[in-house]
Protein backbone atom coordinates (compact mmCIF):
# COMPACT_ATOMS: atom_id res chain seq x y z
CA UNK A 1 0.00 0.00 0.00
CA UNK A 2 1.42 3.61 -0.98
CA UNK A 3 2.38 5.04 2.46
CA UNK A 4 4.55 8.73 3.36
CA UNK A 5 7.13 5.99 4.22
CA UNK A 6 7.13 4.36 0.28
CA UNK A 7 7.26 8.16 -0.80
CA UNK A 8 10.13 8.90 0.97
CA UNK A 9 12.31 6.43 0.64
CA UNK A 10 11.70 6.62 -3.43
CA UNK A 11 12.26 10.38 -3.62
CA UNK A 12 15.32 9.72 -1.39
CA UNK A 13 16.31 7.13 -3.87
CA UNK A 14 15.47 9.44 -6.89
CA UNK A 15 17.74 12.36 -4.88
CA UNK A 16 20.71 10.36 -4.36
CA UNK A 17 20.56 8.73 -8.40
CA UNK A 18 20.33 12.42 -9.53
CA UNK A 19 23.49 13.37 -7.16
CA UNK A 20 25.00 11.03 -8.71
CA UNK A 21 23.79 11.62 -12.32
CA UNK A 22 25.10 15.63 -11.42
CA UNK A 23 28.52 13.90 -10.29
CA UNK A 24 28.83 12.09 -13.41
CA UNK A 25 28.15 15.26 -15.11
CA UNK A 26 30.84 17.37 -13.47
CA UNK A 27 33.44 14.44 -14.05
CA UNK A 28 33.02 14.60 -18.09
CA UNK A 29 33.33 18.39 -17.95
CA UNK A 30 36.14 18.18 -16.08
CA UNK A 31 37.61 15.31 -18.83
CA UNK A 32 36.64 17.47 -21.44
CA UNK A 33 38.80 20.13 -20.24
CA UNK A 34 40.01 22.77 -22.94
CA UNK A 35 37.86 21.92 -25.01
CA UNK A 36 35.06 23.21 -22.55
CA UNK A 37 36.21 26.34 -23.49
CA UNK A 38 36.82 26.03 -27.08
CA UNK A 39 32.71 25.17 -27.29
CA UNK A 40 31.84 28.27 -25.22
CA UNK A 41 33.14 30.51 -27.11
CA UNK A 42 31.83 29.21 -29.92
CA UNK A 43 28.86 28.81 -28.84
CA UNK A 44 28.44 32.53 -26.94
CA UNK A 45 29.60 33.71 -30.78
CA UNK A 46 26.83 32.17 -32.67
CA UNK A 47 24.49 32.94 -29.62
CA UNK A 48 25.89 36.58 -29.82
CA UNK A 49 25.19 37.18 -33.39
CA UNK A 50 21.89 35.39 -33.58
CA UNK A 51 20.86 37.33 -30.35
CA UNK A 52 22.18 40.99 -32.44
CA UNK A 53 20.60 40.28 -35.31
CA UNK A 54 17.01 39.51 -33.58
CA UNK A 55 16.91 42.36 -31.64
CA UNK A 56 17.90 44.64 -34.93
CA UNK A 57 15.07 43.29 -36.48
CA UNK A 58 12.76 43.03 -33.77
CA UNK A 59 13.32 47.05 -33.60
CA UNK A 60 13.46 47.83 -36.50
CA UNK A 61 10.15 46.17 -36.90
CA UNK A 62 8.71 47.83 -33.61
CA UNK A 63 9.90 51.49 -34.87
CA UNK A 64 8.07 50.78 -38.28
CA UNK A 65 5.00 49.82 -36.07
CA UNK A 66 5.51 52.67 -33.73
CA UNK A 67 5.44 55.13 -36.53
CA UNK A 68 2.60 53.35 -39.14
CA UNK A 69 -0.24 55.41 -36.73
CA UNK A 70 2.03 58.62 -36.81
CA UNK A 71 1.01 60.20 -40.27
CA UNK A 72 3.49 62.99 -39.75
CA UNK A 73 5.08 64.61 -43.00
CA UNK A 74 7.69 67.34 -42.91
CA UNK A 75 7.75 70.01 -45.93
CA UNK A 76 10.90 71.98 -46.05
CA UNK A 77 10.63 75.21 -48.01
CA UNK A 78 12.35 76.62 -50.83
CA UNK A 79 14.47 80.07 -49.56
CA UNK A 80 13.18 82.40 -51.11
CA UNK A 81 9.54 81.37 -49.75
CA UNK A 82 7.64 82.81 -47.24
CA UNK A 83 6.88 80.62 -44.11
CA UNK A 84 4.15 82.70 -42.98
CA UNK A 85 2.03 81.97 -46.16
CA UNK A 86 3.20 78.76 -46.96
CA UNK A 87 2.20 77.12 -43.07
CA UNK A 88 -1.41 78.12 -43.65
CA UNK A 89 -1.61 77.18 -47.34
CA UNK A 90 -0.23 73.62 -46.19
CA UNK A 91 -2.88 73.31 -43.37
CA UNK A 92 -5.40 74.10 -45.75
CA UNK A 93 -5.09 71.03 -47.44
CA UNK A 94 -7.43 67.91 -48.13
CA UNK A 95 -6.17 65.44 -44.85
CA UNK A 96 -4.18 67.63 -43.13
CA UNK A 97 -5.43 67.92 -39.61
CA UNK A 98 -2.46 69.75 -37.73
CA UNK A 99 0.24 72.16 -38.59
CA UNK A 100 3.73 73.20 -37.12
CA UNK A 101 5.79 75.04 -38.23
CA UNK A 102 9.89 75.47 -37.63
CA UNK A 103 11.36 78.63 -38.87
CA UNK A 104 15.07 78.30 -40.01
CA UNK A 105 16.41 80.89 -37.79
CA UNK A 106 14.94 78.55 -34.76
CA UNK A 107 16.46 75.46 -36.37
CA UNK A 108 19.58 76.90 -36.90
CA UNK A 109 19.70 77.83 -33.15
CA UNK A 110 18.70 74.71 -32.08
CA UNK A 111 21.40 72.81 -34.22
CA UNK A 112 23.88 75.54 -32.75
CA UNK A 113 22.77 74.45 -29.26
CA UNK A 114 23.46 71.17 -29.76
CA UNK A 115 27.18 70.97 -31.62
CA UNK A 116 29.77 72.72 -29.36
CA UNK A 117 31.85 74.09 -32.76
CA UNK A 118 29.95 75.48 -35.43
CA UNK A 119 31.49 77.12 -38.27
CA UNK A 120 30.50 81.05 -38.79
CA UNK A 121 28.52 80.29 -42.22
CA UNK A 122 25.29 81.60 -42.89
CA UNK A 123 22.16 79.68 -41.97
CA UNK A 124 22.00 76.39 -44.61
CA UNK A 125 18.79 74.81 -43.00
CA UNK A 126 15.16 75.54 -44.88
CA UNK A 127 11.95 76.66 -43.09
CA UNK A 128 10.17 73.50 -41.78
CA UNK A 129 6.27 72.56 -41.80
CA UNK A 130 5.54 69.97 -39.92
CA UNK A 131 1.76 68.19 -40.74
CA UNK A 132 -0.51 65.25 -39.68
CA UNK A 133 -2.08 63.91 -42.03
CA UNK A 134 -5.55 61.93 -40.88
CA UNK A 135 -4.57 58.52 -42.00
CA UNK A 136 -1.43 57.34 -43.64
CA UNK A 137 -2.97 55.70 -46.63
CA UNK A 138 -3.40 59.81 -47.31
CA UNK A 139 0.05 60.85 -46.75
CA UNK A 140 1.34 59.19 -50.91
CA UNK A 141 -1.68 61.53 -52.42
CA UNK A 142 -0.83 64.53 -50.43
CA UNK A 143 3.25 64.76 -50.91
CA UNK A 144 2.32 64.36 -54.68
CA UNK A 145 0.55 67.49 -54.04
CA UNK A 146 3.06 69.32 -51.88
CA UNK A 147 5.89 68.59 -54.09
CA UNK A 148 4.18 70.07 -57.15
CA UNK A 149 4.10 73.44 -55.16
CA UNK A 150 7.12 75.85 -56.54
CA UNK A 151 7.67 77.06 -53.13
CA UNK A 152 8.46 73.59 -52.08
CA UNK A 153 12.21 72.18 -51.84
CA UNK A 154 11.63 68.67 -50.33
CA UNK A 155 8.66 66.59 -48.56
CA UNK A 156 9.48 63.72 -46.50
CA UNK A 157 7.61 61.22 -44.93
CA UNK A 158 9.74 59.52 -42.25
CA UNK A 159 7.45 56.37 -42.43
CA UNK A 160 8.58 55.42 -45.85
CA UNK A 161 12.57 56.32 -44.62
CA UNK A 162 12.42 54.02 -41.57
CA UNK A 163 10.43 50.89 -43.83
CA UNK A 164 13.31 51.36 -46.15
CA UNK A 165 15.80 50.65 -43.15
CA UNK A 166 13.34 47.92 -41.70
CA UNK A 167 13.54 46.22 -45.21
CA UNK A 168 17.67 46.89 -45.19
CA UNK A 169 18.15 45.20 -41.53
CA UNK A 170 16.02 42.50 -42.69
CA UNK A 171 17.49 41.73 -45.06
CA UNK A 172 21.21 41.98 -43.14
CA UNK A 173 19.43 39.64 -40.55
CA UNK A 174 18.39 36.89 -42.88
CA UNK A 175 22.25 36.51 -44.03
CA UNK A 176 23.05 36.64 -40.53
CA UNK A 177 21.04 34.13 -39.73
CA UNK A 178 22.20 31.54 -42.27
CA UNK A 179 25.51 32.70 -41.31
CA UNK A 180 24.68 31.71 -37.85
CA UNK A 181 22.89 28.20 -38.67
CA UNK A 182 26.22 27.41 -40.22
CA UNK A 183 27.78 28.32 -37.35
CA UNK A 184 25.21 26.45 -35.26
CA UNK A 185 26.04 23.24 -37.30
CA UNK A 186 29.93 23.63 -36.55
CA UNK A 187 29.31 24.03 -33.14
CA UNK A 188 26.83 21.01 -32.86
CA UNK A 189 29.81 19.35 -34.37
CA UNK A 190 32.38 20.16 -31.90
CA UNK A 191 29.95 19.40 -28.80
CA UNK A 192 28.78 15.96 -31.06
CA UNK A 193 32.56 14.86 -31.48
CA UNK A 194 33.76 16.63 -27.55
CA UNK A 195 31.11 14.14 -25.81
CA UNK A 196 31.75 11.23 -28.78
CA UNK A 197 35.57 11.38 -27.31
CA UNK A 198 33.84 11.30 -23.72
CA UNK A 199 31.68 8.63 -24.26
CA UNK A 200 34.74 6.78 -25.79
CA UNK A 201 36.71 6.95 -22.84
CA UNK A 202 34.23 6.24 -20.22
CA UNK A 203 33.34 2.57 -22.46
CA UNK A 204 33.81 0.30 -19.97
CA UNK A 205 32.11 2.05 -17.39
CA UNK A 206 28.94 2.13 -19.75
CA UNK A 207 29.61 -1.57 -20.38
CA UNK A 208 29.16 -2.09 -16.57
CA UNK A 209 26.44 -0.37 -16.37
CA UNK A 210 24.33 -1.30 -18.78
CA UNK A 211 25.45 -5.17 -17.89
CA UNK A 212 24.37 -4.47 -14.10
CA UNK A 213 20.79 -3.09 -15.23
CA UNK A 214 21.23 0.56 -14.90
CA UNK A 215 18.53 2.73 -16.51
CA UNK A 216 19.28 3.93 -20.04
CA UNK A 217 18.87 7.31 -18.76
CA UNK A 218 21.01 7.13 -15.96
CA UNK A 219 23.64 6.78 -18.60
CA UNK A 220 22.61 9.47 -21.12
CA UNK A 221 22.25 12.02 -19.00
CA UNK A 222 25.63 13.19 -18.23
CA UNK A 223 26.02 14.01 -21.79
CA UNK A 224 22.86 15.64 -22.13
CA UNK A 225 22.56 17.66 -19.31
CA UNK A 226 26.60 18.62 -20.42
CA UNK A 227 25.63 19.53 -24.05
CA UNK A 228 22.69 21.32 -22.62
CA UNK A 229 25.14 23.49 -20.12
CA UNK A 230 27.12 24.80 -22.95
CA UNK A 231 23.91 26.03 -24.60
CA UNK A 232 22.90 27.36 -21.66
CA UNK A 233 26.32 29.03 -20.30
CA UNK A 234 27.36 30.16 -23.76
CA UNK A 235 23.39 32.05 -24.07
CA UNK A 236 24.45 33.65 -20.27
CA UNK A 237 27.83 34.77 -21.65
CA UNK A 238 26.52 36.18 -24.76
CA UNK A 239 24.01 38.23 -22.95
CA UNK A 240 26.23 41.08 -21.82
CA UNK A 241 27.79 41.61 -25.77
CA UNK A 242 23.70 41.06 -26.77
CA UNK A 243 22.84 43.95 -24.10
CA UNK A 244 25.29 46.53 -25.35
CA UNK A 245 24.24 45.85 -29.07
CA UNK A 246 21.24 46.83 -28.24
CA UNK A 247 22.34 50.07 -26.24
CA UNK A 248 24.14 51.30 -28.80
CA UNK A 249 21.16 50.67 -31.50
CA UNK A 250 19.09 52.65 -29.34
CA UNK A 251 21.02 55.32 -28.43
CA UNK A 252 21.77 55.73 -32.32
CA UNK A 253 17.87 55.34 -32.41
CA UNK A 254 17.45 58.22 -29.67
CA UNK A 255 19.56 60.63 -31.28
CA UNK A 256 16.93 60.75 -34.14
CA UNK A 257 14.33 61.13 -31.36
CA UNK A 258 13.27 57.42 -31.64
CA UNK A 259 12.41 55.76 -28.96
CA UNK A 260 11.99 52.39 -28.21
CA UNK A 261 10.43 51.49 -24.99
CA UNK A 262 9.72 47.11 -25.70
CA UNK A 263 10.26 44.60 -23.77
CA UNK A 264 12.39 42.89 -26.71
CA UNK A 265 15.81 41.98 -24.90
CA UNK A 266 14.02 39.43 -22.68
CA UNK A 267 12.73 37.89 -25.33
CA UNK A 268 15.58 37.51 -27.22
CA UNK A 269 17.47 36.49 -24.11
CA UNK A 270 14.80 33.78 -23.52
CA UNK A 271 15.12 33.11 -27.29
CA UNK A 272 18.81 32.55 -26.95
CA UNK A 273 19.16 30.32 -23.88
CA UNK A 274 16.32 28.31 -25.68
CA UNK A 275 18.58 27.77 -28.67
CA UNK A 276 21.30 27.24 -26.54
CA UNK A 277 19.95 24.59 -24.75
CA UNK A 278 18.57 22.61 -27.91
CA UNK A 279 22.20 22.77 -30.05
CA UNK A 280 23.74 21.43 -27.33
CA UNK A 281 20.86 18.91 -26.50
CA UNK A 282 21.26 18.02 -30.09
CA UNK A 283 24.74 17.81 -30.02
CA UNK A 284 24.88 15.23 -27.36
CA UNK A 285 21.80 13.77 -28.60
CA UNK A 286 23.64 12.91 -31.98
CA UNK A 287 27.18 11.89 -30.24
CA UNK A 288 24.83 9.36 -28.48
CA UNK A 289 23.21 8.02 -31.10
CA UNK A 290 26.67 7.39 -33.32
CA UNK A 291 28.63 5.36 -29.75
CA UNK A 292 26.05 5.02 -26.79
CA UNK A 293 24.22 1.91 -28.28
CA UNK A 294 22.19 1.51 -24.86
CA UNK B 1 15.61 -20.52 -14.44
CA UNK B 2 16.74 -20.06 -18.16
CA UNK B 3 15.04 -21.87 -20.97
CA UNK B 4 16.00 -22.20 -24.59
CA UNK B 5 13.33 -23.43 -27.01
CA UNK B 6 14.25 -24.20 -30.37
CA UNK B 7 16.65 -20.72 -30.41
CA UNK B 8 18.29 -20.11 -33.89
CA UNK B 9 20.65 -16.60 -34.45
CA UNK B 10 21.36 -15.49 -37.18
CA UNK B 11 23.64 -12.32 -38.67
CA UNK B 12 22.87 -11.51 -41.89
CA UNK B 13 23.59 -15.31 -43.54
CA UNK B 14 25.70 -16.62 -41.38
CA UNK B 15 24.29 -18.53 -38.37
CA UNK B 16 25.64 -18.41 -34.43
CA UNK B 17 23.29 -20.60 -33.08
CA UNK B 18 20.77 -23.40 -34.93
CA UNK B 19 17.74 -25.12 -33.35
CA UNK B 20 19.19 -24.63 -29.31
CA UNK B 21 17.01 -26.14 -26.47
CA UNK B 22 18.26 -26.44 -23.56
CA UNK B 23 16.61 -25.45 -19.97
CA UNK B 24 18.60 -24.94 -16.58
CA UNK B 25 16.86 -25.21 -13.34
CA UNK B 26 16.96 -22.78 -10.41
CA UNK B 27 20.37 -23.24 -8.81
CA UNK B 28 22.41 -24.97 -11.32
CA UNK B 29 25.47 -24.97 -11.36
CA UNK B 30 26.16 -25.32 -15.90
CA UNK B 31 29.67 -25.29 -18.04
CA UNK B 32 28.96 -24.13 -21.26
CA UNK B 33 32.35 -25.18 -23.40
CA UNK B 34 32.78 -25.33 -27.02
CA UNK B 35 35.92 -23.83 -29.51
CA UNK B 36 35.83 -19.83 -30.17
CA UNK B 37 32.97 -18.81 -32.64
CA UNK B 38 31.26 -21.56 -31.71
CA UNK B 39 28.22 -20.16 -30.30
CA UNK B 40 28.82 -19.73 -26.82
CA UNK B 41 28.96 -15.91 -26.56
CA UNK B 42 25.84 -15.55 -28.45
CA UNK B 43 23.69 -17.85 -25.97
CA UNK B 44 25.19 -15.69 -23.19
CA UNK B 45 24.11 -12.58 -25.13
CA UNK B 46 21.13 -13.78 -25.62
CA UNK B 47 20.15 -14.42 -21.82
CA UNK B 48 21.23 -11.09 -20.59
CA UNK B 49 19.24 -9.81 -24.00
CA UNK B 50 22.00 -8.04 -25.43
CA UNK B 51 20.86 -9.87 -28.82
CA UNK B 52 17.42 -11.22 -29.37
CA UNK B 53 16.78 -14.65 -31.43
CA UNK B 54 16.03 -14.85 -34.76
CA UNK B 55 13.53 -18.06 -33.99
CA UNK B 56 12.71 -19.36 -30.64
CA UNK B 57 11.64 -18.17 -27.46
CA UNK B 58 14.56 -17.27 -24.40
CA UNK B 59 13.05 -17.30 -21.37
CA UNK B 60 15.26 -16.01 -17.90
CA UNK B 61 13.52 -16.25 -14.47
CA UNK B 62 10.21 -16.90 -16.52
CA UNK B 63 10.29 -14.16 -18.52
CA UNK B 64 10.61 -13.99 -22.32
CA UNK B 65 13.25 -12.04 -23.27
CA UNK B 66 13.33 -12.41 -26.67
CA UNK B 67 9.88 -10.44 -26.92
CA UNK B 68 11.34 -8.08 -24.06
CA UNK B 69 11.10 -4.09 -24.89
CA UNK B 70 14.19 -2.25 -24.55
CA UNK B 71 13.22 -0.61 -22.00
CA UNK B 72 12.72 -3.36 -19.53
CA UNK B 73 15.87 -4.98 -20.22
CA UNK B 74 17.36 -3.03 -17.25
CA UNK B 75 14.87 -4.58 -14.73
CA UNK B 76 16.09 -7.86 -16.21
CA UNK B 77 19.61 -7.42 -15.39
CA UNK B 78 19.63 -6.47 -12.21
CA UNK B 79 18.42 -10.04 -11.28
CA UNK B 80 21.67 -11.12 -13.13
CA UNK B 81 25.29 -11.03 -12.28
CA UNK B 82 28.05 -11.07 -15.24
CA UNK B 83 31.40 -11.94 -14.85
CA UNK B 84 33.78 -11.05 -17.74
CA UNK B 85 36.44 -12.57 -19.06
CA UNK B 86 38.86 -8.89 -18.94
CA UNK B 87 37.56 -8.12 -15.42
CA UNK B 88 36.09 -4.59 -16.45
CA UNK B 89 36.98 -2.86 -13.50
CA UNK B 90 37.89 1.03 -13.24
CA UNK B 91 41.41 1.50 -13.29
CA UNK B 92 42.09 3.95 -10.14
CA UNK B 93 39.13 3.11 -8.24
CA UNK B 94 38.96 1.39 -4.94
CA UNK B 95 38.15 -2.44 -4.95
CA UNK B 96 35.61 -0.95 -3.03
CA UNK B 97 34.78 1.74 -5.64
CA UNK B 98 34.49 -0.63 -8.14
CA UNK B 99 31.87 -3.25 -6.27
CA UNK B 100 29.84 -0.12 -5.20
CA UNK B 101 29.95 1.55 -8.12
CA UNK B 102 26.87 -0.11 -9.73
CA UNK B 103 25.10 0.02 -6.69
CA UNK B 104 25.51 3.81 -6.19
CA UNK B 105 24.07 4.46 -9.73
CA UNK B 106 20.93 2.79 -8.21
CA UNK B 107 20.38 4.74 -5.75
CA UNK B 108 21.01 2.24 -2.71
CA UNK B 109 21.64 4.35 0.07
CA UNK B 110 25.39 4.98 1.83
CA UNK B 111 24.79 2.48 4.69
CA UNK B 112 23.68 -0.47 2.37
CA UNK B 113 26.33 0.14 -0.18
CA UNK B 114 28.86 -0.43 2.87
CA UNK B 115 27.37 -3.30 4.31
CA UNK B 116 26.71 -5.48 0.45
CA UNK B 117 29.96 -3.97 -0.79
CA UNK B 118 31.83 -5.38 2.73
CA UNK B 119 29.82 -8.63 2.36
CA UNK B 120 30.31 -9.51 -1.31
CA UNK B 121 34.16 -8.43 -0.64
CA UNK B 122 34.03 -10.87 2.05
CA UNK B 123 32.76 -13.68 0.02
CA UNK B 124 35.41 -13.35 -2.50
CA UNK B 125 38.33 -13.14 0.33
CA UNK B 126 39.23 -9.60 -0.22
CA UNK B 127 38.39 -7.71 2.82
CA UNK B 128 41.56 -6.70 3.29
CA UNK B 129 42.24 -5.32 0.06
CA UNK B 130 39.27 -3.19 -0.04
CA UNK B 131 41.29 0.10 -0.72
CA UNK B 132 43.45 -1.37 -2.97
CA UNK B 133 43.21 -0.06 -6.74
CA UNK B 134 43.56 -2.90 -9.73
CA UNK B 135 47.04 -2.38 -10.63
CA UNK B 136 47.92 -3.27 -7.21
CA UNK B 137 45.67 -6.26 -7.56
CA UNK B 138 47.08 -9.75 -9.01
CA UNK B 139 44.95 -11.70 -11.92
CA UNK B 140 43.08 -13.81 -10.25
CA UNK B 141 42.07 -10.51 -7.04
CA UNK B 142 41.09 -8.47 -10.00
CA UNK B 143 38.53 -11.36 -11.31
CA UNK B 144 37.19 -11.92 -7.49
CA UNK B 145 36.73 -8.57 -7.58
CA UNK B 146 34.93 -8.81 -10.64
CA UNK B 147 32.80 -11.29 -8.75
CA UNK B 148 32.06 -9.73 -5.84
CA UNK B 149 30.77 -6.88 -8.56
CA UNK B 150 28.02 -9.81 -9.84
CA UNK B 151 26.43 -10.97 -6.53
CA UNK B 152 26.50 -7.61 -4.93
CA UNK B 153 23.21 -7.10 -6.17
CA UNK B 154 22.07 -10.36 -4.91
CA UNK B 155 21.33 -11.90 -8.03
CA UNK B 156 19.32 -15.42 -8.60
CA UNK B 157 21.84 -15.97 -11.87
CA UNK B 158 25.27 -15.31 -12.37
CA UNK B 159 26.83 -15.45 -16.10
CA UNK B 160 30.09 -15.55 -15.85
CA UNK B 161 31.90 -15.36 -19.91
CA UNK B 162 35.87 -17.45 -20.17
CA UNK B 163 36.26 -16.07 -16.10
CA UNK B 164 39.88 -18.57 -15.85
CA UNK B 165 40.48 -17.12 -19.85
CA UNK B 166 43.24 -14.31 -18.65
CA UNK B 167 44.46 -16.44 -15.33
CA UNK B 168 47.01 -18.63 -14.29
CA UNK B 169 46.16 -22.05 -13.32
CA UNK B 170 46.17 -21.14 -9.65
CA UNK B 171 44.09 -18.28 -10.20
CA UNK B 172 41.23 -20.55 -12.37
CA UNK B 173 41.27 -22.70 -9.76
CA UNK B 174 40.47 -20.42 -6.72
CA UNK B 175 37.58 -18.45 -8.93
CA UNK B 176 36.08 -21.66 -9.65
CA UNK B 177 35.83 -22.55 -6.61
CA UNK B 178 34.86 -19.05 -5.92
CA UNK B 179 32.20 -19.45 -8.25
CA UNK B 180 31.02 -22.92 -6.94
CA UNK B 181 31.13 -21.69 -3.64
CA UNK B 182 28.34 -18.30 -4.64
CA UNK B 183 26.34 -21.52 -6.20
CA UNK B 184 26.05 -23.37 -3.20
CA UNK B 185 24.42 -20.51 -1.69
CA UNK B 186 21.80 -21.11 -3.72
CA UNK B 187 22.74 -18.84 -7.16
CA UNK B 188 22.62 -20.24 -10.03
CA UNK B 189 25.54 -20.16 -11.93
CA UNK B 190 26.15 -20.68 -15.55
CA UNK B 191 30.06 -20.48 -16.98
CA UNK B 192 31.83 -20.48 -20.18
CA UNK B 193 35.30 -22.05 -20.80
CA UNK B 194 38.05 -23.43 -22.77
CA UNK B 195 39.89 -24.93 -19.65
CA UNK B 196 38.35 -28.48 -19.74
CA UNK B 197 40.93 -29.86 -16.85
CA UNK B 198 38.78 -27.27 -14.59
CA UNK B 199 35.34 -28.55 -15.73
CA UNK B 200 36.78 -32.46 -15.39
CA UNK B 201 37.29 -31.78 -11.63
CA UNK B 202 34.08 -29.82 -10.89
CA UNK B 203 32.25 -32.74 -12.40
CA UNK B 204 29.19 -30.60 -13.07
CA UNK B 205 26.95 -30.25 -16.18
CA UNK B 206 28.70 -29.31 -19.33
CA UNK B 207 26.44 -28.17 -22.21
CA UNK B 208 28.77 -28.58 -25.26
CA UNK B 209 28.57 -26.31 -28.57
CA UNK B 210 29.98 -26.90 -31.83
CA UNK B 211 29.51 -24.78 -34.76
CA UNK B 212 26.30 -23.50 -33.50
CA UNK B 213 24.73 -26.65 -31.86
CA UNK B 214 24.83 -28.59 -29.08
CA UNK B 215 26.17 -31.32 -29.44
CA UNK B 216 26.11 -32.50 -25.88
CA UNK B 217 24.64 -31.89 -22.73
CA UNK B 218 25.62 -33.81 -19.62
CA UNK B 219 28.37 -34.10 -16.85
CA UNK B 220 31.73 -34.16 -18.31
CA UNK B 221 33.43 -37.23 -19.47
CA UNK B 222 37.27 -37.17 -20.61
CA UNK B 223 35.67 -39.55 -23.58
CA UNK B 224 33.42 -36.89 -24.60
CA UNK B 225 34.56 -36.06 -27.93
CA UNK B 226 35.59 -32.16 -28.66
CA UNK B 227 34.73 -30.61 -25.73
Amino acid sequence: MFSINTFFHAFAKDLRIGQRILIETGGGLYRSGWMNLIILVTMASILTIFGSLTLLTLDSQHLVENWSNRATVSVYLKNDASLADMEPELRRLPHVTKSDSLPKSEAWELYQSNQEDTPEIPNPLPDTVHLEVDSPQNVPMLIKEIESMSEVEEVRYPYEFLKQISQLTRGISIFGLMFTVFLGLLTLFIISNTLSLLIQARRREIEILRMMGVSNWYIRLPFLIQGALYGFVGALLAFMPVTSFQMFVRSVLSFFQWNLDGQNLYFVAGLMVLIGVVVGGLGATNSMKKYLNV
Amino acid sequence: MIEFTRVTKRYGNLEALKDATFSIATGEFVFLVGPSGAGKSTIMKLIYREEGATEGTVFVNGVDVSTLKDKQVPLLRRHLGVVFQDFKLLPGHTAFDNVAYVLRALGTPPAEIRRRVIGALKVVGLIDKVDAIPEELSGGEQQRVGIARAIVNGPNLVVADEPTGNLDPQSSEEVMNLLLQINQRGTTVLVTTHNLNLVERMKKRVIAIENAQIVADGVYQPSTPNT
